[in-house]
């Protein structure tokens, strides 16, 4: 990892951390009122249909559900400020452990699906470069479909193929890294694929864009000129001038990837943030959500600054600006 | 995000070239990929682990692991732990589980309880009188626990012995035994060191046969049962380990069971049921739901015409039942008029033919209503265990008799539920229970949530106080009577009794429901052979 060594980009990483406290600041705001706009009621969702008016009252009462939301809020940021993110309202773990509980999986995916729309994305990006004609409309071909095909349905093909037809790979669950690294490898990769073909795609073309247009700069007829071998113009100084564009892309994707994970997390069976947001969100469970959103906008902060990192390794220039 | 932009619009050649060591660092990421997928695609054969694990597929996670909730929608996780003071066998009757023995005293005001003896808790702690006292005092403070519908009259409990004790009422109270037993998990004792910490919420300390192994759980996920050290009945333990693992969607759950992942899968639509046999997969199906209309505003109070019987029974002759059931049922459904079916107590087989199709007869009673043009009528409804659909097919026969009706269907249960009161019609997906459990939940006077507009009959609440105090064996002829009564008033347009299904492996025998015992035994699913 490129290590911000540059005044420019240490002001940069100093100024996205002190951003990062407002920006967490409105998206809790935003999220506690909008929640509280989505019809629906925990306590009575969990007393249930055979649950009586005393009992649901009592509940409600238990859960603090009777207080105003100004309350609540106040009540949780100040909770928050000390490090407590409370307990679920709905199962009464701590909102800490569920989320630490889950943030691997969540992350073994979102990682390993941009991992993977890098690698190949980058690849077909530069064939289709190189060759303009054959290869060149199957990567565009390839990114239509592969921005087409929904990733829950292409998870239901893949588990028909290649957990229940051809037994290559487990249906559904996830398996801790600790526990088995190859059984950890098995349950990512049908979903890393699901969750990774629509970046492929984009990846592919925002690449071979880009590498096209790199290609026909003067600075490359002048290396082709001083007999530097074809790999290393394109690997070594063509690609990485080309590369900025796609990093940003591969930071948009990222970050789509995790909206992605709750379809794939709900396909594949996965213990995943994306699939608890889902649920605290259907169970109107305020701490779980907040504690959800905080991850997340925590995570987009990581990844937008890694990216800035990355310019800075990809161009000198940014560096010293 | 603008600098990212800003160096994406502006990026141009650079002559810096990438150090080795970031080369070997990406070569090491390279080879790691390519190590993971390849070894992944190597590994092939089987996910099965049949024999030392059963894993069930549960389509929901349980808010509380605290058997005292009386949450009977996730008895799965409560019958692993927690043995029951009586069990509820498959042919409806009831056997000794943590009580040797029990029996009511006169006009079903007291019920004596006599304990087996030997039997601990997972932490050890002995099960006795005093212990099961504890725990209903529990049971009935806990907030949101069901226990004050089946013990609302409770006013004392004597420790009579160190295993026995009676419980005191004030009102007759009949069908402890079923509230004792699994079904209604009110006899599922937890220990009391863990009820002083408050820790059943989220962990069990109970005298069943196994006991959660939190470290191997992810909570809202996958719960892990291991055999309880202390449990009294070595040889009800078939497993070394029971997993119990929530999966959403039910493509998924049978994906699991297909390649096996999973053994077991309860509670899953009856849609699932062909794929299902189409796989070799076995399955049960208990008709668990009793689904149609309930005719809410029975007062005319927001909508006049529902306040005539008349009208209220000529929606019921307009509803083709039949191919409702086919619809909803899947073929697995079956047709009803009244609010119970073969197996309840309260189920009258001459009701079943009450109300058939007929529109003439539907025009005939709205115009003697004076509605010879019908009317419209708000109906809420529900996208949950197909309501929506049901709903929208009973619109389709309404309309034919010329009730416009206006359904509004509700995505969340819980703003569901809080709305009946707004709707004079709401449609119905109820459990299968007892007369005199359904008069106080379903449609009594004290029915808060199904009887938003309190409607009331004199001579149902007379039978309902008849039920109460009746030898066991009188009980079902008043519950007959109490049903004759609904239907004849038409307080609901019964359609169909849904079944929610139970699919398993056919390694796998002991998955039991019936029309006497709807939900599956955990603790009695067992390897085949």
């Amino acid at each position: 990892m490129f290590v911000p060594e540059s005044p420019a980009l240490l002001r940069i990483v100093g100024n996205r951390l002190l951003l990062s406290v407002p920006l967490l600041l409105i998206v809790s705001t935003l999220t506690f009122l909008l929640e509280a706009l989505i019809p629906g009621d925990l306590a009575r969702t969990i007393v249930g249909p055979q649950g009586t008016q005393a009992q649901y009252l009592q509940l409600k009462h238990s859960l603090g559900l009777d207080q105003p939301l100004i309350t609540r809020y106040q009540q949780w940021l100040e909770n928050v400020s000390h490090g407590d993110f409370g307990a679920s309202l709905f199962n009464h773990e701590p909102v800490t452990m569920l989320l630490n509980g889950r943030l691997s999986v969540t992350l073994s995916l979102v990682i390993g699906s941009t991992l993977l729309a890098a690698v190949v994305g980058v690849l077909l990006g530069i064939a289709g470069a190189l060759r303009a004609d054959i290869a060149g409309t199957a990567v565009d071909a390839l990114s239509m479909v592969g921005l087409a095909i929904p990733n829950f349905f292409l998870g239901l093909l893949l588990i028909a193929l290649f957990a229940v037809a051809i037994p290559l790979f487990p249906a559904t669950g996830y398996v801790p890294f600790d526990e088995s690294p190859l059984d950890w490898a098995r349950s990512l990769v049908l979903p890393v694929v699901a969750l990774a073909t629509p970046g492929i795609a984009v990846v592919a073309k925002q690449t071979r864009d880009s590498m096209r247009a790199v290609l026909e700069r003067p600075f490359i007829r002048t290396l082709r000129a001083a007999g530097l071998p074809r790999r290393s113009i394109i690997f070594k100084h063509a690609l990485r001038s080309a590369a900025a564009p796609v990093v940003t892309v591969l930071g948009l994707i990222f970050i789509a990837s995790l909206g992605g994970t709750v379809v794939v997390e709900s396909v594949f069976a996965m213990p995943g943030l994306g699939g608890l947001a889902v649920q605290a969100t259907t169970q109107h469970d305020l701490p779980l959500i907040q504690g959800v959103a905080v991850y997340f906008t925590a995570l987009v902060v990581v990844v937008n600054l890694l990216i800035d990192l990355a310019y800075g390794w990809l161009d000198p220039r940014v560096r010293v600006e | 995000m603008g600098t990212m932009v800003e160096r994406a619009l502006g990026a141009d050649a650079s002559g810096a070239s990438i150090s080795t060591g970031r080369r070997i660092a990406f070569l090491s990421l390279a080879v790691a990929l390519v190590v993971a997928f390849s070894t992944a695609c190597g590994g092939g054969g089987s996910t099965s682990r049949v024999g030392s694990t059963l894993t069930i597929a549960e389509p929901l996670s349980p808010p509380s692991l605290d058997p005292a909730t009386g949450a009977n929608e996730n008895s799965d996780y409560f019958n692993l732990a927690y043995d029951p003071l009586i069990i509820l066998q498959p042919d409806g009757t009831f056997k000794p589980g943590v009580a040797l023995k029990w029996s009511y005293g006169a006009g079903n005001k007291s019920f004596s309880i006599t304990l087996r003896s030997g039997v601990k808790f997972s932490d050890g702690d002995v099960l006795d009188a005093a212990a099961v006292k504890g725990w209903i005092q529990h049971a009935l403070t806990l907030p949101g626990g069901r226990a004050s519908t089946y013990f609302g009259s409770l006013t004392s409990m004597d420790v009579t012995g160190p295993l026995a004790l009676t419980l005191n009422f004030s009102n007759p109270t009949p069908l402890l035994e079923l509230a004792f037993s699994q079904l209604l998990e009110m006899g599922m004792i937890g220990g009391p060191k863990a009820v002083a910490a408050n820790s059943l919420a989220t962990d069990t300390d109970g005298a069943g046969p196994y006991m959660l192994d939190k470290a191997s759980s992810v909570p809202g996920d996958t719960y892990t049962f291991i055999p309880n050290p202390n449990y009294w009945n070595k040889s009800n333990v078939y497993w070394k380990k029971v997993v119990l693992k929530t999966i959403t969607n039910p493509n998924t759950t049978l994906d699991a069971l297909r390649t096996g992942q999973v053994q077991v899968a309860v509670g899953q639509p009856v849609t699932s049921v062909d794929s299902a046999k189409a796989a070799g997969l076995k399955y049960v199906a208990p008709l668990t739901l009793l689904m149609g209309l309930s005719l809410n505003d029975r007062s005319g109070m927001l909508s006049k015409p529902l306040g005539d019987v008349r009208v209220r029974q000529a929606i019921n002759y307009a509803i083709d039942r039949t191919a409702v059931a086919k619809l909803i049922g899947a073929g697995y459904g079956r047709p009803t008029a009244q609010m119970a079916i073969h197996g309840d107590d309260s189920y009258d087989p001459a009701l079943d033919n009450r109300y058939p199709y007929d529109v003439a007869k539907a025009k005939e009673l709205l115009a003697a209503a004076g509605y010879p043009n019908g009317f419209s009528l708000a109906i809420g409804s529900a996208n949950v265990v197909g309501e929506d659909t049901l709903g929208q097919a009973i619109a389709g026969q309404l309309a034919n008799v010329g009730i416009k009706v206006q359904l509004d269907v509700k995505n969340d249960v819980g703003a569901y539920f809080g709305a009946f009161g707004k709707y004079p019609a709401v449609t119905l997906a109820f459990g299968r229970l007892p007369a005199a459990i359904d008069y106080q939940i379903l449609y009594g006077p004290n029915a808060s949530l199904f009887n938003p507009f309190k409607s009331t009959n004199s001579g149902l609440s007379g039978l309902y106080d008849q039920l109460l105090s009746a030898p066991s064996d009188q009980a079902p002829s008043i519950a007959r009577q109490m049903q004759q009564i609904v239907v004849q008033e038409a307080w609901f347009a019964p359609v169909v009794a849904s079944p929610l299904v139970d699919l398993y492996r056919s390694d796998i025998t002991g998955v039991t429901s019936t029309d006497f015992r709807v939900q599956e035994y955990t603790t009695e699913i067992r390897p085949a052979g």
